[in-house]
């Protein structure tokens, strides 16, 4: 408690406040904005971590990305537009109460929702990570080699589109790793001759690449068909009792726990991200309802579901991140990437390593969130402005902004046309079908999974090892289990394996 | 129309211009290639030392971590760097052992020597798991069980050669395993994944957190931050090894920029700010300028073609 | 045939490129497993999903339509024009310095996502000039990030 206690003080030193609050105001901006993802914000705020502390980084990350999953409720209410994906469900019921004339309501709804599901789901954040990485300790290379291998699967199983194309994507992104001088002993693979290839992908710019520019291209794509609907320009009363509206949200409580746990959970697994966590918890509420027949028309049951499972999921990401080292989601993503660049090894022993740092993530949690309800009580009427920032002026200083990114991880122009590159093959696969949370994820993951298996064998050169061990043998088998599960899963609804051709 | 247009790129002309000026070397910030992750020992002492430059040169020292495959990748990247005199590679003994073993193809012999900035002792360290409370305990098992005691090491590189010279003279066997960089050797230490690895007393904080044990160090005598750790060579192990860390510049590097690094570095080497951050990090201020800097790495060289074949390392073109 | 069984396809011989290439990477002394047999394994098992990707491709009902390709390719300029004026950028950089290349990228690129005609060049001139000027600002002054200077102006 002390230890916890003196991080959240440090978080309360002046300059990382500055820093945390910053983080929050580009958060909500990128979250609010159409076509501006959480991922992307984050990974615009990246370079400017690099000069700071580790803790201060990554309260910076942390603050960009609790204000970003309510940024995105501000365009979902009030122009109809999902500012992110993890709005979505958001805009079903907020849009409809806005145009009603209770877009204070709706907003408002959307923000508490936001810092009540978030802060209910700090409480496993804090107790959770510090437990699984207590467990975690315990691991050796063979517990982390299949603990991968069970990641990917997850992964793969979890994609919307097919299990097939999932698990490509996930192989695909292993196979991104084993291009360059190998990691143990630095030998040349697939370089075809060029020191280009020698020095292999650095993962963040191939992260920038897969999600935003090819979110980008999509926005492009976007662009001439989407009628952004009927805008609610100016002239928008956000005015609303505020207890009021906190009552209304407490008068639900179930609602509120069960959208929080679901958020939480889609949170821990790794790499699904609150797109999935904000519609399942939707669909849930819509279930429990009295009165599902209204759903559609502006109910605040909705907005609830939401925006609670949204924040939740924030905290489920965390404790991914922080007990195991794998990411919970592109965001977590970029912030081990953050983590490796300040020299920080992401993994079970972070928490007890880096007790300062870890401790300081968990208060920076918490702070984010009320920063996140003050900043939105001040400049709310302003961020109105900045959501209607044409595209055609947008898309160009984005991408500006992540070649720049690319390019200050070490100065090299390389970085940059990995970052095209990746951008290219971003673009196709979502083009074709493949899910792109699992090469990421492949992309991650790939250097540990071989080091960790010659890790293994140089240790002890028993192969069975890896079964008879009893953690390591149980992560292999859930792994086969959530593969079978999918495949199993999808015998049931039949179909829909060839049909909407995307028109390419 | 044409004016705004005109005005707009002269505007942008002259910026780019700005940058390039005329007066002397350096003019604009000089990058310094870090072969490791941030946060490692390298990075923590070389991180001081450009802050500490900022005071003898009138542009910053930026540090480019550029990391993997036993640090050859940072090697290369400085070899393959503009000789302009705006790259210096921060680069230690492991320039010599990774070219011995076939890890790399990088020799020293493809940069400029400029200085020879610190050296860190070696130390033996143990997982807090093991029985052994001493080095005598530790090779009396090692004589028990060989080749099954498991060291983690950055294959090819310093913390391969340190503990292979000791198994070396002490006529023991040990068994390797990979674990690439001090940091992640030290989490693997703790974990008792493995039970030996070479540490330094920049980790003096995890001993106090009993998070590991110390067994010996390679210094000829005892050193004053740890006063208890007995020497190799007491021990009757004749091995003495550190770590020294010095800067290089790609092969044709102006001699004006040369010189001027040299000049910063003799600066850097008196300041007693840095000797008092070195002391801290377990590290000894030890400055050779460009000549002396040549022939000490020509040395070192030979010494580690030597301990590289007696290891059994031959290296094939 | 689907669409799936042309990119299955070629997925496989991809791998199959690949896996062919790894017969020429050493094995260096010190570890029991060459660094050969990461891809290999990896290769195997993306080539075994790439077939099965083929031949579910193969099953899935045929499908012929006739393809405008002038549609398409109404539908992809965009796209395709701002992929390659991003390449181009890139390509610049190290040439015409940061500079110059953002302003003529972020202004050409405006023009490309529909901002054009003569009324506008003021404006989509201020936005490029104000963000090659103003990442310039905070990325080479307050962070120290190295950019291009560009060879022309050395």
């Amino acid at each position: 408690m002390d230890a916890f206690l003196n991080a959240a003080l440090a978080i309360f030193d002046p300059q990382t406040f500055v820093y945390m609050g910053a983080g929050v105001v580009a958060g909500l901006l990128g979250g609010a904005i159409p076509g501006v993802t959480i991922t992307m914000t984050v990974i615009l705020v990246l370079p400017f971590t690099f000069g700071m502390t580790p803790l201060q980084g990554l309260a910076t990350m942390i603050g960009v990305y609790v204000g970003g999953e309510s940024g995105g409720l501000i365009s979902a209410t009030l122009l109809g537009i999902p500012g992110t994906p993890s709005a979505i469900a958001t805009t079903f019921e907020g849009f409809p109460m806005a145009r009603k004339g209770e877009a204070g309501r709706a907003v408002w709804l959307g923000i508490w929702a936001s810092l009540l599901g978030g802060l209910l789901a700090g409480i496993p954040l804090v107790v959770g990570a510090l437990q699984l990485a207590a467990l975690a300790v315990k691991f050796g290379p063979w517990e982390y080699f299949s603990l991968f291998v069970l990641t990917l699967t997850i992964v793969a199983s979890l994609s919307e589109q097919s299990l097939l194309k999932g698990l490509l994507s996930g192989v695909f992104g292993l196979l991104v790793t084993a291009i360059g001088a190998d990691p143990l002993m630095g030998v040349a693979r697939f370089t075809f001759g060029t020191d280009f290839l020698l020095s292999g992908f650095p993962f963040l710019p191939v992260l920038i690449g897969i999600f935003a520019f090819s979110q980008l291209m999509k926005d492009v794509e976007d662009m001439g068909s989407g009628t952004a609907g009927p805008l609610l320009r100016r002239h928008v009363n956000l005015r609303v009792s505020h207890l009021r509206v906190i009552g209304e949200i407490l008068r639900q409580p179930w609602n509120l726990v069960r959208s929080t746990l679901i958020g939480l959970w889609i949170g821990i697994l790794p790499a699904v991200g609150g797109s999935a966590a904000n519609i399942m918890a939707y669909d849930q509420a819509k279930k429990f309802s009295k009165q599902p027949e209204k759903f559609g028309t502006g109910m605040s049951e909705g907005i609830i579901a939401s925006e609670s499972s949204n924040n939740a999921n924030i905290g489920g990401s965390l404790i991914t991140m922080m007990a195991f080292g794998i990411p919970g989601d592109a965001v977590t993503a970029v912030m081990l990437g953050a983590l490796i660049i300040h020299g920080i090894q992401p993994g079970p022993l972070f928490v007890t390593t880096h007790t300062p740092v870890a401790y300081g993530m968990f208060a920076a949690y918490f702070l984010a969130h009320l920063l996140t309800v003050v900043v939105e009580w001040v400049l709310l009427r302003y961020f109105l402005r900045v959501m209607l920032v044409p595209q055609p002026i947008l898309i160009p200083i984005i991408l500006v902004l992540c070649a720049l990114g690319s390019f200050a991880l070490n100065n090299i122009i390389e970085n940059v046309w990995t970052f095209f590159f990746f951008g290219i093959i971003g673009y196709l696969m979502v083009k074709f079908g493949f899910p792109l949370a699992p090469i990421i994820l492949g992309v991650v993951l790939g250097d540990q999974l071989e080091v960790n298996y010659v890790r293994a064998v140089m240790t002890d050169a028993d192969p069975w090892l890896f079964l008879t061990r009893p953690i390591s043998g149980a992560l292999l088998v859930l792994s086969v289990v959530s593969v079978a599960f999918a495949l199993w899963q999808r015998r049931r609804r039949p179909a829909a394996p060839a049909e909407a051709e995307a028109e390419m | 129309m044409k004016r705004a247009f005109s005005c707009a790129l002269a505007i942008v002309l002259l910026g780019s211009l700005a940058s390039l000026g005329l007066a002397a070397y350096p003019e604009r910030p000089v990058k310094m290639i870090v072969p490791w992750a941030a946060g490692g020992d390298t990075d923590a002492i070389k991180r001081v030392w450009a802050e500490i430059a900022k005071k003898y040169l009138p542009q910053p020292i930026i540090i480019a971590n550029i990391t993997g495959a036993s640090g050859t990748k940072g090697a290369k990247e400085a070899k393959g760097a503009p000789p302009d005199g705006y790259t210096i590679y921060s680069t230690h003994d492991y320039i010599h052992t990774t070219y011995y073993t076939g890890v790399s193809d990088v020799s020293y012999r493809d940069f400029e020597p400029i200085c020879l900035t610190t050296s860190t002792p070696s130390i033996l360290a143990a997982s807090p798991n093991s029985p052994w409370k001493s080095m005598k305990d530790l090779l009396e098992d090692s004589k028990k069980r060989p080749g099954e005691i498991k060291v983690g090491a950055t294959l090819g590189s310093t913390s391969h050669f340190f503990p292979a010279m000791i198994e070396r003279e002490a006529k023991v066997k040990w068994k390797y395993v990979s674990y690439e960089g001090t940091a992640p050797r030290m989490t693997a230490l703790m974990g008792g994944h493995i039970e030996l690895g070479e540490t330094n007393l920049t980790q003096l904080d995890k001993v106090k957190a009993g998070q590991m044990k110390l067994l010996a160090i390679a210094t000829d005598k005892r050193h004053p931050e740890v006063p208890d750790l007995p020497t190799l060579k007491e021990l009757g192990i004749n091995v003495t090894y550190a770590v020294n860390r010095g800067f290089v510049a790609p092969k044709g590097t102006p001699e004006e920029a040369l010189a001027k690094m040299e000049e910063v570095c003799a600066k850097v080497a008196k300041d007693p700010a840095f000797a008092d951050a070195m002391r801290k990090q377990g590290t000894d201020v030890s400055f050779l300028g460009r000549k002396a800097y040549r022939d000490f790495l020509e040395k070192n060289d030979t010494l580690n073609a030597e301990l590289a074949s007696a290891l059994g390392y031959t290296r094939k073109k | 045939m689907h669409r799936d069984a042309v990119v299955g396809g070629l997925l496989a011989l991809l791998s199959l490129f690949l896996l062919w290439e790894t017969r020429e990477i050493p094995h260096p002394p010190l570890i029991p497993i060459g660094p050969a047999f990461y891809p290999r394994a990896v290769l195997s098992v993306f080539l075994l999903l790439s077939l099965l990707l083929l031949i579910s491709g193969l099953r899935a009902p045929l499908r012929v339509r006739a393809r405008d390709w002038s549609r398409w390719f109404s539908r992809y300029r965009v796209i395709l024009a701002s992929f390659l004026l991003f390449g181009l950028y890139v390509l610049a950089l190290p040439f015409a310095g940061y500079l110059l290349s953002t302003t003529l990228f972020t202004a050409a690129m405006q023009w490309v996502l529909g901002r054009r005609g003569f009324r506008r060049f003021p404006g989509i001139l201020v936005v490029a000039v104000g963000t090659s000027l103003g990442t310039y600002v905070v990325f080479q002054l307050y962070l120290h990030v190295l950019l291009p200077r560009g060879a022309l102006f050395q």
